[in-house]
């Protein structure tokens, strides 16, 4: 039998889980992005010497 | 697309207060501190008039001239003349001019104003010119400009109020739907092309330079003069000797305060969170929830929570250095030694922010010119003692080192501080003078630094920086640190424990077997299985390590322990071998998915990121391996 806390703590994590994944993807995403937009040092950058 | 009447940038000199200003105009919250370089973006807020016409505002790095050297000097041209990422120019400048230092502000100025965009000269740090003796006809200096030029204080309440008026008068009467921040087919016209810059040859920077001149000789009748302690002080603090030897008193008297200070104020939070936890778990009942709330949440997030206290002392000191003018005499110091291994003070600011979090301070080396030296000031960044290590080392600092004193006056524990931190400036020296070899680093430009007069750091300065600070740390408790416990406290729970089980349930659960498994690479360490469950969530950031390390030990301890702090667990379970190659660890390992995706991100190279990502474990190993073999051997 599964009891009321079982259930309440599966919701929880559940849902931690879910907000983590979603933390990682922006979290990726924001890595990935090009630069173009936002600070415009991609297309200065002295290191690597690459327009987006 | 903003719906603001009006765009308007700041403009001006590095360090002339445009981040203060721009923080005035728009209650944002930007970082101001008393040296070149703290702004290495451009960052956007808006302001709302008196007829709640809404203006956008931009806040440019700090250029001394349209004519740039670095990455973030090109932002701001590129902002100002409109070739930026295909954004509009802005429909208004408001050219910041340092009060204190007009020379360098009025070249630059004279550069804006040819590129003939509308323009308005806020005369910014007004009062402490005055205090040191300026007499300046703006009448005058607005009529010779042919600009119109308003007096402003950064720092003060209502200092900005002459600024907003000035700028209303540019805001169209009716609001408009929405002004394009983007080239768009029906917003080009020629008026929006990108702007040519003026010549920059000797010759018209000469002729800017007289021009100046005639601007000073029109409108002040009586100079800025600084006040004789001044000088007196730049002479003890940039002596080669009295100035390092001061420098290193300063930091050690910081990591000692982080130790001696936040005591009672800890204590004082782990009584908190135990009586927090007993009220609301002491009468559940025995099952699954009463367990995530006690091992997970108030064993696990409870125990990173009661560092917040030392984080604050320590930002006290660094935010009151920045503000008192101190940090680029400190820059200016070092560029000898930095030079020795092919970086230069320049290199300092970047580094220095990297002891808050990496993540700034490898965005801050955009200021520094030469590519080499940006990237291996990028590579060793990390080593730099970051706030999240904080948790980790004065958690095994408080179980291991004993609070005796050193010579009557020090406090082994705050000793101990300090080392770790001088541990990870010397091994990026290091680093630094084998990547020399590596890419041949040789710093083409001598370090120019504009020296901040010193002042009193302002309180709300500091007030703001330590608010911002504890934000962070309890935004990032209560959101990655929270759900990684949640998710750890779930892996270490289930599956429970076998019929006849002689271990705690949870090195039989999911999180036990992925740390038996790492227990293999890690046993030459001296790490066991708990430790290496620890480092999985531990790899999100570094404080996330001491929560899992409570939430292991909650749950694998007994009623007794887990009433406990971590602290007298860790004292009782780990030997001390194990306790400095876990420190030695952390000194190193890039145990930051942010500092890596920043890397990832201002390098624009998958190469470099596993460059860094490799040679960081590979030292984190290396030094973990040998302080435990040696400590091992010292002990038998």
């Amino acid at each position: 039998m599964i009891s009321l806390q079982l259930v309440i703590v599966l919701c929880i994590v559940a849902f931690a889980a879910t907000q983590l994944a979603l933390k990682v993807r922006s979290q990726w995403r924001s890595a990935m992005a090009k630069q173009k937009g936002s600070c415009g040092a991609c297309t200065a950058c002295p290191v690597a010497r690459k327009a987006p | 697309m903003s719906s603001a009447v009006l765009r308007v940038a700041l403009i001006g000199n590095p360090n002339c207060g445009k981040s203060a200003l721009f923080n005035l105009l728009t209650g944002s919250r930007q970082k101001v501190a008393n040296y070149p370089g703290v702004t290495v973006e451009k960052r956007e807020g808006e302001f709302t008039d008196a007829k709640r016409r809404r203006c956008a505002v931009l806040d440019l790095p700090g250029t001394y001239s349209l004519q740039v050297t670095s990455a973030d000097e090109r932002v701001t041209r590129d902002v100002v003349i409109g070739g930026f990422s295909g954004e509009l120019p802005p429909d208004l400048l408001v050219a910041v001019l340092d009060a204190t230092n007009l020379r360098l502000g009025l070249r630059l100025i004279l550069e804006l104003k040819a590129i003939g965009r509308p323009m308005i000269v806020a005369l910014n740090l007004i009062d402490l010119a005055r205090q040191r003796g300026l007499e300046i006809d703006v009448a005058k200096l607005q009529l010779s400009l042919g600009l119109p030029v308003v007096e402003t204080v950064g720092v003060r309440k209502r200092g900005a109020q002459a600024l907003v008026a000035a700028i209303a008068a540019f805001m169209p009467e009716a609001p408009a739907q929405g002004t394009p921040t983007k080239h768009t087919d029906s917003a080009m016209s020629n008026s929006l092309r990108r702007i040519a810059l003026p010549d920059a040859d000797a010759d018209s920077i000469q002729a800017l330079y007289t021009q100046v001149e005639g601007l000073l000789e029109a409108s002040v009748r009586k100079n800025c003069v600084l006040p004789a302690w001044q000088d007196r002080l730049d002479a003890l603090v940039m002596h080669p000797v009295l100035g390092l030897l001061l420098l290193a008193t300063v930091l050690f008297f910081m990591f000692q305060a982080v130790f001696a200070w936040a005591g009672p104020l800890m204590d004082g939070l782990t009584a908190g969170v135990m009586m927090l936890s007993d009220l609301v778990v002491g009468s559940m009942q025995e099952g699954p929830l009463k367990s995530l709330l006690r091992d997970g949440l108030f064993a696990g997030v409870g125990s990173v929570v009661v560092f917040l206290p030392q984080i604050l002392i320590l930002f006290a000191f660094i935010l009151a250095l920045e503000d008192s003018g101190y940090l680029p005499r400190a820059a200016f110091l070092l560029d000898r030694l930095m030079l020795s291994v092919g970086l230069s003070g320049r290199s300092f600011i970047p580094l220095l922010s990297s002891f808050a979090c990496a993540v700034p301070g490898i965005m801050a080396a955009r200021t520094i010119t030469n590519p080499r030296e940006r990237l291996v000031t990028i590579m060793i960044a990390p080593l730099m003692t970051c706030s999240a290590r904080l948790p980790v080392y004065t958690l095994i600092i408080g179980a291991m080192i004993p609070r005796q004193s050193v010579l009557g006056v020090f406090n082994m524990q705050g000793v101990t501080l300090f080392a770790l931190y001088v541990l990870g400036i010397v091994s990026s020296i290091l680093v630094a003078a084998l990547a020399q070899r590596a890419v041949k680093v040789r710093t083409a430009f001598p370090l120019l630094l504009e020296l901040p007069s010193y002042r009193w750091p302002h309180p709300r300065n500091l007030l703001m920086g330590l608010w911002e600070r504890a934000r962070i740390f309890l935004r990032r408790v209560g959101t990655t640190i929270l759900l990684l416990m949640i998710l750890l406290w779930f892996l270490a729970s289930y599956p429970g424990a076998p019929a006849g089980a002689t271990e705690p349930a949870v090195y039989y659960s999911f999180a036990g077997l992925i740390g038996r498994a790492l227990e293999v690479l890690f046993a030459p360490i001296g790490f066991s299985w708990q430790i290496c469950i620890a480092l999985v969530p531990g790899m999100a950031a570094r404080e996330v390590a001491v929560s899992a390390l409570g939430t292991v030990y909650a749950l694998s301890g007994t009623e007794d322990q887990v009433a406990n702090a971590l602290s007298p667990i860790i004292a009782s379970q780990w030997s001390l071998a194990t306790s400095l190659a876990f420190l030695a660890w952390f000194v190193y390992a890039p145990q930051c998915l942010s500092t890596l995706a920043v890397t990832q991100r201002e390098t624009n190279s998958w190469k470099m990121t596993a460059l860094m990502t490799g040679y960081l474990f590979a030292m984190a190993y290396a030094a973990a391996f040998l302080t435990y073999r040696i400590t091992l051997f010292f002990s038998q």
